[in-house]
């Protein structure tokens, strides 16, 4: 009994470790926005130093697709602390008013 | 004596000859300077001063040109797929297009379209007089029923803003949406983008956003290519 009820838990805990080294998109990966532009990207990568619960769920759903349908998703609103600008004020990262092409690559490059 | 009247003839002489040599300089030179001059007015060869207000002074009833706020462009693309869709523009081609540019290590996307030129090389190219430029507004546009495809205007434009449309079997390009301008519209792309990147306009409306991004000093403004001595009316500017 015990010996199967530890090869089980191998097998499991075998599984997980391989689920998290698997995909590039555990952890979020790379998202590349075509609303409401085209054009821009958002590296989880970068923002790895962080944990997933200082943005998700309260400024950020995980839900693909959710961030480019919010209406509220504009460069007015984040000067105003909303969604990327609750971070990117000028203190805590880099303001949304500067560095603009750090996120706005260009649709000629998200391709690359 | 003889002396004398030898002197007489040949006075009398060179008076005809001088006469009638001036009277036939005269009526063949005037027309053909007046010709001359002429031409020069209709493509603005010779009439580059290289200072904005001097080109623009011409007296267009709209004075129709655009500023770019260079900085500002962020490649999303919405104006070269507005263009593309109100024009029928192909796939392989382009009115305007965005370029990425490098200065300095920094990156930076500009568009460019057809500038119409008041000093336009495509309209002096051009063999059959297709490629014209309006006196009314100075946009720069070509007849299909005169163009003949031979695309030396083409080679011509230093800003590559010309293609062949196939269809119409004809050079084709921006023509700053004359359509549109006519219902008192803006140019598509000018519509179409998000960032306030392009900013189009009447430079005779002293009030117009064109005329007062151009005329206020505070920052610098420059076309590209000046070396080819066009006189775009279209003007770069951080914002």
């Amino acid at each position: 009994m015990k010996k199967i009820i530890f090869a089980l838990f191998t097998v499991l805990l075998f599984f997980t470790t391989i689920t998290c080294f698997a995909a590039d998109d555990e952890g979020g990966g790379l998202i590349i926005f075509e609303k409401p532009v085209a054009g821009v990207v958002f590296d989880h990568e970068i923002h790895s130093d962080l944990d997933c619960s200082d943005c998700h769920d309260d400024i950020f759903q995980q839900e693909a697709g959710s961030t480019s349908d919010n209406s509220d998703f504009t460069m007015k609103s984040m000067e105003d602390g909303e969604t990327c600008g609750n971070c990117h004020d000028g203190d805590m990262a880099f303001s949304v008013k500067r560095h603009c092409v750090k996120c706005h690559i260009g649709k000629m490059n998200t391709e690359k | 004596m003889s002396n004398d009247s030898k002197k007489t003839l040949d006075r009398r002489n060179f008076l005809k000859i001088t006469a009638g040599s001036l009277t036939i300089i005269s009526s063949v030179a005037t027309p053909l300077v007046a010709a001359i001059a002429s031409g020069v007015e209709k493509t603005g060869i010779g009439k580059v001063e290289g200072k904005i207000h001097e080109v623009t002074k011409k007296e267009y009833k709209n004075s129709y040109c655009m500023v770019i706020l260079e900085d500002r462009c962020i490649d999303c693309e919405r104006c070269m797929d507005a263009c593309r869709k109100t024009w029928n523009v192909p796939e392989e081609e382009y009115r305007t297009r965005i370029l990425e540019i490098e200065n300095r290590g920094h990156k930076s996307f500009l568009p460019v379209l057809c500038f119409h030129c008041d000093s336009a090389p495509c309209v002096v190219a051009c063999p059959t007089q297709a490629s014209v430029k309006r006196k009314e507004d100075g946009i720069v546009l070509v007849d299909p029923k005169k163009c003949i495809g031979c695309k030396v205007c083409m080679l011509a434009c230093p800003y590559d803003a010309r293609y062949y449309n196939e269809e119409i079997m004809a050079i084709d390009k921006c023509t700053f949406c004359l359509p549109r301008l006519e219902k008192g519209l803006k140019p598509a792309c000018v519509e179409a983008c998000p960032a306030h990147v392009r900013i189009f306009g009447d430079l005779n409306d002293h009030d117009s956003e064109v005329y007062k991004l151009l005329y206020d000093y505070e920052k610098s403004i420059r076309v590209l290519k000046p070396e080819c001595n066009t006189c775009p009316r279209v003007y770069y500017r951080k914002s």
